[in-house]
């Protein structure tokens, strides 16, 4: 018979794993519980970054052997990269990509929301369409615009009833036209972007500031230049800093509607970081030219995010 | 003059209204019209890809294409007796979209799950910092392809080669490195929206920190949880760059394989191009239209909201 002290201080054996999760459990070390295998994850790539400035100095070929058996080739790679002229060409190429199409994309994107603003029926018919070719696989998007500019293409057709002649031109093959081709697709895909942030931008300014400009005589050019263009800024920042960013890395598209063609004329730098690697086999070349890139966009990315940071700041004190 | 100054008035909105309307049409059109040429390409037969003046709708409808994809030929390389002239053989699309399946899902899982997690101690500990959501959005804005040629050459050290060269894993890793960031930044934007005194409320009743993770949190950011999911497969399904560069000879992506029938020698394969597009795609705008919600907080990794 068990004595009463024995049954009144009874406790169920504990399991190991039942301490191990107590143990989990304390705040001190639950809040480093998905940290850890997140920064493991970064360590087991760190490794990676080291290596590109390494590459970059070495001479390594895809097809030659390991890249730890390649020579040391000093700092020839960055002379060779920043001589060359395709290199050159395809930031270019990059900056008019990025440049041209997310201005051209907020501008529709602005008008487009201002219009689904105006219109009373059919409004979430119309952006629930406008959102189809944001979820487009990239590639796929690529194709598509190869085959509506192809030489029997819709596009061509277009342009034969508009003049009323054959017009029967490999849109492709054109110096001009390929890059029109590449922003074309990249307005096609992400005007929808600009559309659905200022909608959501659109839809959060209150009334009361428009009522009052509307009781002072204000007109509607007005209102929407003092007063909805203001209200918009941190929307319309962050828009146009994040599309500007993810425009810098295109390369789907570019592959698959000109293949950087004619000749190089139409390379993105992602392209040409990837030809010269992979298809002429000059990886310690492109790392290079990674390398180049990388602290690039660095640059970018801090001006960007620091802009985005006061817009974001700016919403979240309730000043907008 | 009341009565037309509101005629004016009317007659002006009823312009703006219509001209609105007309310019949403012609967007429309442009929206669709790709998207229309695809898949009325996928049922053309050869001579009706190239013709002039286009087909738009195709005068003799087939589904060759589809056959064609759809099979398996030896070696899973594709259907061998293709009945398109000209072409030795027709790229399979289904190998590829079993590993797009198995690589989307595993990764985008991982993401999910520990980027959830990690917003969570973000959100409520400041785990790593102020500036750590911030860190982890920087690898997100890297171009993939700054990625690509050092994790090459990283993921042929010896030590790996087999698990990670041309592999699931050595995709799955990428992936989860490059979505993690978007998981964080989403589920954070739902965290936030989770009001800290019920977890308090449910921590003063007793309840360990298991229990209130499985009986409040999960419970509310339920929908969270299933819209970070798809946004990442979304993305992890359409990713191109690493998977062309990291695999591609034994591991074959949807995207590399669609990319495939551009380079053939054997001309150009149009109508199994547009019908591989058109099957790739069905999933993701099922899937977009199941969040298109929050897709404005997805883009903008939870910085707008609607």
């Amino acid at each position: 018979m068990a004595t009463p002290e024995l049954v009144g201080n009874y406790t169920p054996p504990v399991s190991a794993w039942a301490r191990f999760i107590r143990w989990a459990s304390r705040d001190r070390v639950f809040k480093w519980v998905p940290f850890v295998p997140t920064q493991a994850l970064f360590m087991f790539m760190m490794p990676a970054f080291a290596l590109l400035i390494y590459l970059s100095f070495i001479n390594w070929r895809l097809t030659r052997g390991d890249w730890w058996e390649a020579g040391y080739y000093a700092v020839k790679n960055f002379g060779r990269v920043l001589t060359d002229e395709r290199f050159v060409g395809s930031i270019g190429n990059t900056l008019l990509y990025a440049f041209t199409s997310v201005p051209v994309e907020f501008v529709l994107g602005l008008l487009l929301a201002l219009a689904a603003q105006k219109i009373t029926r059919g409004r979430s018919f119309f952006s629930g369409i406008f959102l189809v070719p944001m979820m487009m696989v990239p590639v796929v998007v690529g194709y598509n615009f190869t085959m509506i500019f192809s030489e029997a293409g819709p596009f061509n057709q277009l342009l034969s009833f508009l003049t009323g002649s054959d017009v029967r031109v490999n849109w492709l093959a054109d110096f001009v036209m390929s890059k029109v081709a590449i922003i074309l697709a990249d307005i096609w895909q992400w005007t929808a972007f600009m559309f659905l942030m200022l909608m959501a931008g659109l839809t959060g300014i209150p009334e009361e500031p428009i009522r009052a400009a509307k009781i002072l005589g204000a007109n509607s050019w007005q209102i929407f230049w003092k007063i909805t263009l203001p209200m918009l800024k941190p929307v319309i920042t962050i828009a146009i800093v994040l599309r500007l960013l993810e425009t810098l890395k295109v390369f789907d598209t570019v592959l698959l509607i000109t293949g950087g063609g004619p000749g190089t004329s139409s390379e993105s730098v992602a392209m040409t970081i990837y030809k010269v690697g992979w298809e002429y086999n000059r990886i310690s070349r492109s790392a290079a030219m990674a390398l180049i890139v990388f602290f690039g966009t660095m640059v970018m990315v801090f001006i960007g995010f620091w802009l985005v940071r006061r817009q974001q700041r700016a919403i979240e004190e309730g000043l907008v | 003059m009341a009565q037309a100054y509101g005629m004016t008035r009317s007659r002006k909105s009823f312009f703006a209204k219509t001209s609105s309307y007309m310019f949403l049409l012609f967007w429309l059109f442009v929206t669709l019209f790709p998207i229309f040429w695809m898949v009325s390409t996928s049922f053309k037969p050869p001579q009706e890809w190239f013709a002039w003046p286009p087909i738009w709708i195709p005068v003799e409808p087939t589904i060759n294409n589809y056959e064609e994809i759809l099979a398996i030929g030896p070696g899973g390389t594709g259907s061998e007796n293709t009945k398109l002239a000209g072409a030795q053989q027709v790229l399979t699309a289904i190998l590829p979209i079993r590993d797009s399946l198995i690589v989307a899902i595993i990764s985008s899982t991982i993401a999910v799950v520990l980027g959830s997690f990690l917003a969570y101690t973000i959100s409520r500990y400041q785990t790593g910092g102020k500036r750590y959501p911030y860190i982890l959005l920087m690898i997100r804005m890297m171009p993939p392809i700054v990625i690509a040629v050092p994790v090459l050459a990283y993921f042929s050290l010896p030590w790996w080669r087999g698990a990670l060269h041309d592999n699931y894993l050595g995709l799955i890793l990428p992936y989860v490195l490059i979505t993690l960031p978007y998981a964080v930044w989403l589920m954070l934007s739902f965290m936030h929206e989770i009001p800290r005194e019920l977890e308090n409320a449910a921590r003063m009743m007793g309840a360990g920190r298991i229990l209130v993770m499985r009986k409040v949190i999960i419970p509310l950011i339920r929908p969270g949880l299933a819209v970070t999911f798809i946004f990442t497969f979304i993305l992890n399904w359409s990713e191109f760059l690493l998977a062309y560069t990291l695999a591609g000879q034994k591991l074959v992506t949807v995207t590399v394989q669609l990319s495939q029938y551009e380079a053939a020698d054997v001309g150009r394969l149009y109508g199994p191009q547009a019908a591989f597009g058109t099957i790739a795609i069905i999933p993701l705008i099922i899937l977009g239209f199941m969040i298109q919600k929050h897709l404005v907080t997805g883009f903008s990794f939870g910085m707008v909201r609607k």
